[in-house]
């Protein structure tokens, strides 16, 4: 049994300590009226992204912060995926998420976790203030669904030295691009870094040269089910990488290299080009005060005959508005701190490029991001995402095994596409078995 | 068969000397037991000899060979070890043919090998059991055929008795005096029991504190032990120990409690030593003229059936008195005690060494 | 009286605490964060799910049917058995042998030796991961330097590249950091084991391996019980080192059954496939351990 002198003793404290919380909030309460409490769940891949959040939060409730408070709650980019679902669906959801775009925001805005943030674009004149492509990347069904606070770009990074000392010129054709190539080769130097350990960076160059050689609609076609991935034109271009692994145009045991050691050899100097999202620029700055270590510059993946080069412009940060969020009217104009002029300015200077902001002070960056920031902006509405961004991971997964494996020469191109549409077959009927239901 | 010399064998294990200085010789064909309290570095010294160990310094010789660093498969040795070792998941027929089998002796030479000793130690049942199958007796067996398959030149026992119970130990002890009897192997047997070091050893090596205090037959160490410590430690019940100062007059006390004749030339301190069968229970008063006569009072009494055994005390005096089956004592009489000064042994109370009365 | 007292009763009223406390707790605690997610994870693994939104469609076998016939799985399903035979030899052999070396006091500083070799069990896979993915870097990576210099260059493979190695490359870091586990339960049985019975070996003449093979280790079935469950149990629940270390690459040849159970549930939002998976994992636990319980288990604690 229980002593029962203790027992009481128990449920005095007990009583004694609710009485307090009680009255602790009624002081509080009566201090002040209460604000509208945002939740912002936001994602941190980097230390310095983790900073410049905690800056946007601790601005917005010194200056707003009794009408409207923001609490952000960070997670970093491998589990976000994992704690994402699970909070979407609670019965309490983050009023301000980060998303993704391309299929994993479909799926996100398919399951009706997305507010619809057009009537925002409209009000706060999103639409002509943020680059374009970004803008695109948000629309879906002509509606606008997610904010892009940071966006970026793939481009072939080179390095000028290597190019100044063989006598190189910048390229304007893929078939100029590959004649560099064979010249750097031959001086001992090794074209291209693949770093594809991870087995997502080979993707890149697969569907630039997708795009560029045989147009953004046949990319639009594989990536919305409209053109089998067993198309000639896909086993081409993977064909054409194969083609490029096997006159070792790539760096050894690329399969083997993962992406951080990869820029050891390119700071040595020991590759030329390398082609790679802009979300690298902060590891190409390394310790430096300004980007880059290493001499360096980009050119877009030149074009083949016949085709406009069409440069792949992705949205790195997306901000969406919870459907089921009381305050998406206070959320909205959150987001439009982020994405003001002063916030992303101090961006650049805390955290990395780009700002999604057409008028942003790019002036404290080197002139080469300057020249790519520029770039971003003008590329006009037309982008394409890459791979594992434009489809959902079901599919892209398996198209990513496909390339590795046909690179490493275990399986054939033709083979790797038809790996990749039997998982497109697999998604395709469960797409459409829940729409019946 | 061989002989063991060692010579001064030093073993410290880290700041701690566990023999200091140890010489001995075993002659070939010898039965010698090393006895003391636990302690006292008999297990040590067999662990020297089987290599099992290594010493400090010194020398150990088997069968003419220095051996001192040899590994224990050469140096012609083998061991029964207190808890027999037996390989647990090993029929006993493996345990046996162990050792054969390392050493690459052809098949069929192992297996008569293993079913003659197996017959001479009748465990030929049991060959395909797993020892714990076995009663503690034949587990015992098992242990010595597995050292006796080797044939070796010393046979070395670390307390091989001592998990068999009285009954079967008695039976075990004569088993392996007739196998050494039989064999005639060196044979080195370590036992903390001085009664089993009695009736086993042609020779007894009786240690204490790393130190060898008397190594002789058995009746010698009984009859004439050189020191205190052997005089005490072998003989059951021990030997009875009356400290007392010697004068021209005799041997006495300082309160006149025992008064004895005088033995030899020694004078000061010195330590009587009388075994409990020569001190005798007298039966009435006994006449004026009567010596080595000390009153004492009974104790306990322990009656065995065979005799009965006294606890006496006198003052700071205490003794054991071997009496008869019948003797007439009770506890809390005050008796009379008549020593045998021609058996009492005469020690130095300083070093504990013997003094020769003659 | 008499019946609560034949049922205990009284003494669960005279030890109240110990019944709540020593009992009930953990009962409830195991019912409520083991057996309802292992029972649930069951349930769910006959729906699709895709984990968002509420709507759980039942599918009867559907998942079981589906896994059948993905290749992934049984890619995965092979590697867990590849991961499993290495992690039975290698960190079980390497452990068994170290703690001998070390019970047998034939390496200086036994202390340390242990400290040092049980340290990467504390640490965390991801840890392990990361570290080993700058070892065995193909570019600048310490082991194929280690081989240059040893003049065993011809050794050096592409430890992550190659499809037919990367996946026993994974199992051999995981062997690594695991050696520590049955090394400490090695070490702990082999001071159980009767010296008399080492010694008796050793005047027969019996070395080192023998005496570590033949004498002790048939002594240590107890331990080699438990440490082959728990390299069951290791290997069938691999994970951490395929997400840090390869995801899977190249082209899921190193993807394992509990990495399978990641992307379907999180990335492909199949949760309900991703169950089924689980549950496969759960069924060859299971299965593997009555197998030991049965064979190896079987005597091992009779006298």
């Amino acid at each position: 049994m229980f002593n029962i002198s203790n027992g009481i003793g128990r449920r005095t404290v007990f009583r004694l300590m609710a009485a307090s919380a009680l009255c602790m909030s009624a002081v509080a309460g009566s201090a002040q009226a209460d604000p509208v409490e945002l939740r912002y769940f936001y994602r941190a891949p980097w230390p310095s992204s983790e900073v410049y959040a905690n800056w946007l939060i601790d601005q917005w409730n010194a200056k707003n912060g009794d009408r409207i408070h923001v609490t952000g709650a960070s997670v970093d980019g491998e589990t976000y995926k994992t704690k994402q679902a699970i909070e979407l669906a609670s019965s309490s959801p983050p009023d301000i998420f980060y998303s993704w775009e391309g299929g994993r925001a479909a799926e996100v805005i398919a399951n009706g976790f997305a507010a619809d943030l057009t009537p925002y674009y409209e009000q706060y004149g999103w639409k002509d203030a943020l680059v374009p492509a970004s803008v695109s990347l948000a629309t879906f069904d002509d509606k606008q669904y997610f904010l892009p606070t940071e966006i970026g770009a793939s481009v072939v990074w080179y390095r000028t030295d290597i190019y100044e000392q063989l006598g190189l010129s910048v390229p304007t054709t893929w078939d100029e691009l590959m004649a560099n190539a064979e010249k750097i080769k031959e001086a001992g130097i090794t074209p291209f870094n693949l770093a594809n350990q991870k087995k997502w960076p080979a993707q890149f160059m697969w569907s630039a040269i997708l795009v560029n050689k045989y147009g953004l609609e046949t990319y639009d076609g594989l990536v919305n089910n409209t053109i089998p991935w067993t198309d000639p034109r896909a086993v081409d271009v993977t064909q054409m990488m194969v083609d490029l692994a096997q006159n070792d145009m790539f760096e050894d045991s690329f399969n083997s290299v993962d992406l951080a050691p990869a820029f050891v050899p390119w700071d040595q100097g020991k590759v030329a080009m390398w082609y790679q999202g802009s979300f690298n620029l902060g590891a190409f700055r390394g310790e430096s005060e300004k980007c880059c270590t290493a001499p360096m510059s980009f050119f877009p993946m030149p074009a083949f005959p016949d085709h406009d080069p069409v440069m792949s412009v992705f949205a790195e940060d997306t901000l969406m508005i919870h459907a089921k969020s009381p305050h998406k009217d206070e959320a909205a104009e959150f987001l439009d701190w982020i994405v003001s002029q002063q916030a992303m300015t101090e961006k650049l200077a805390i955290d990395k490029p780009f700002p999604s902001r057409i008028d942003a002070d790019l002036t404290s960056l080197s002139q080469m991001e300057q020249d790519l920031g520029k770039a971003i902006a003008g590329a006009g509405a037309f982008t394409f995402m890459h791979v594992d961004h434009a489809v959902s991971p079901a599919i892209s997964d398996r198209f990513l095994d496909a390339v590795q494996g046909a690179l490493a020469g275990a399986i054939s191109p033709e083979d790797a596409m038809k790996m990749t549409e039997e998982a497109a077959i697999r998604v395709r009927g469960e797409v459409l078995a829940q729409a019946q239901n | 068969m061989a002989d063991v010399i060692l010579e001064n064998i030093e073993k410290t294990y880290g700041g701690h000397t566990v023999l200091p200085n140890l010489n001995l010789t075993i002659e070939d064909g010898e039965f010698v037991v090393l006895v003391g309290p636990s302690g006292c570095g008999k297990s040590t010294t067999l662990q020297l000899v089987a290599g099992l160990d290594t010493v400090t310094s010194g020398r150990i010789l088997i069968g003419g060979r220095d051996v001192t660093y040899a590994p224990p498969k050469d140096r012609d040795i083998s061991m029964v070890f207190q808890s027999y070792a037996l390989f647990p998941h090993m029929t006993v027929e493996q345990n046996i043919a162990f050792g054969p089998k390392l050493r690459g002796e052809p098949k069929g030479k192992i297996a008569q090998t293993v079913r003659e000793i197996a017959a001479m130690l009748q465990i030929d049942g049991y060959l395909d059991r797993l020892p714990k199958a076995l009663s503690g007796g034949q587990r015992q067996r098992v242990a010595l055929a597995r050292s006796l398959v080797r044939h070796p030149g010393v046979f070395l026992m670390d307390e091989p008795l001592s998990n068999l119970d009285a009954k079967l130990r008695i039976e075990a002890r004569s088993l392996l005096a007739r196998m050494h009897r039989d064999l005639g192997i060196t044979t080195i047997y370590v036992t903390h029991d001085q009664s089993e070091a009695m009736t086993m050893g042609a020779r007894i090596v009786v240690m204490k504190d790393g130190r060898i205090e008397q190594a002789d037959p058995p009746l010698t160490v009984y009859n004439h032990p050189k020191t205190r410590f052997v005089a005490g430690f072998i003989g059951s019940p021990a030997m009875n120990f009356f400290d007392l100062v010697a004068t021209p007059d005799g041997l006495g006390d300082d309160h006149g409690r025992v008064r004895l004749d005088r033995m030899g030339t020694a004078r000061g301190k010195v330590t009587v030593g009388l075994r409990p069968e020569h001190i005798r229970l007298l039966d009435k008063l006994p006449g004026a003229e009567s010596r080595n006569v000390v009153s004492m009072t009974v104790d306990v009494v322990q009656r065995l059936g065979n005799e009965t055994l006294l606890d006496v005390v006198s003052g700071p005096f205490r003794a054991i008195v071997r009496a008869d089956a019948l003797a007439q004592a009770e506890p809390g009489q005050v008796r009379q005690f008549e020593f045998d000064m021609n058996a009492a042994h005469l020690f130095s109370t300083d070093d504990g060494q013997r003094i020769e009365a003659a | 009286m008499q019946i609560s007292n034949m049922l205990g009763l009284d003494w669960l009223r005279q030890n109240a605490f110990v019944a709540v406390f020593g009992m009930a707790v953990p009962t409830i605690i195991f019912l409520l964060f083991v057996g309802y997610p292992i029972l649930y994870t069951v349930y769910l693994s006959f729906f699709s799910w895709n984990g968002a939104d509420g709507a759980k469609t039942f599918i009867g076998l559907q998942n079981y049917t589906d896994m059948w016939n993905d290749s992934y799985v049984w890619t995965a399903l092979k590697n867990n058995f590849r991961w499993l035979v290495v992690t039975l030899i290698f960190p079980v052999v390497a452990g068994y042998s170290i703690a001998y070396v070390l019970r047998a006091r034939l390496v200086p500083f036994p202390a340390l030796v242990r400290t040092v070799i049980f340290f990467p069990v504390t640490m965390s896979l991801i840890a392990v991961g990361l570290m080993f993915l700058l070892i065995l870097n193909p570019m600048f990576g310490a082991l194929n330097v280690a081989l240059e210099s040893l003049g065993l260059g011809f050794l050096i493979r592409e430890w992550f590249g190659d499809h037919r190695i990367a996946i026993y490359t994974l199992a051999f870091v995981s062997g690594w950091a695991f050696t520590g586990m049955p090394m400490i339960f090695y070490f702990a049985g082999l001071g159980d084991v009767p010296k008399e019975t080492l010694d008796a070996a050793r005047l027969e003449g019996a070395g080192h391996f023998r005496i570590a093979t033949r004498i002790a280790l048939p002594q240590l079935r107890p331990v080699t019980a438990v440490v082959v469950m728990l390299t069951i149990f290791e290997s069938m629940r691999a994970f951490d080192l395929v997400a840090v270390m390869t995801k899977g690459a190249p082209f899921g040849s190193t993807t394992v059954l509990g990495y399978q159970v990641y992307l379907e549930s999180f990335w492909n939002s199949r949760v309900g496939y991703g169950a089924a998976i689980s549950t496969l994992i759960l069924v060859l636990s299971a299965g593997l351990a009555a197998l030991v319980l049965s064979r190896l288990m079987k005597g091992a604690f009779d006298g």
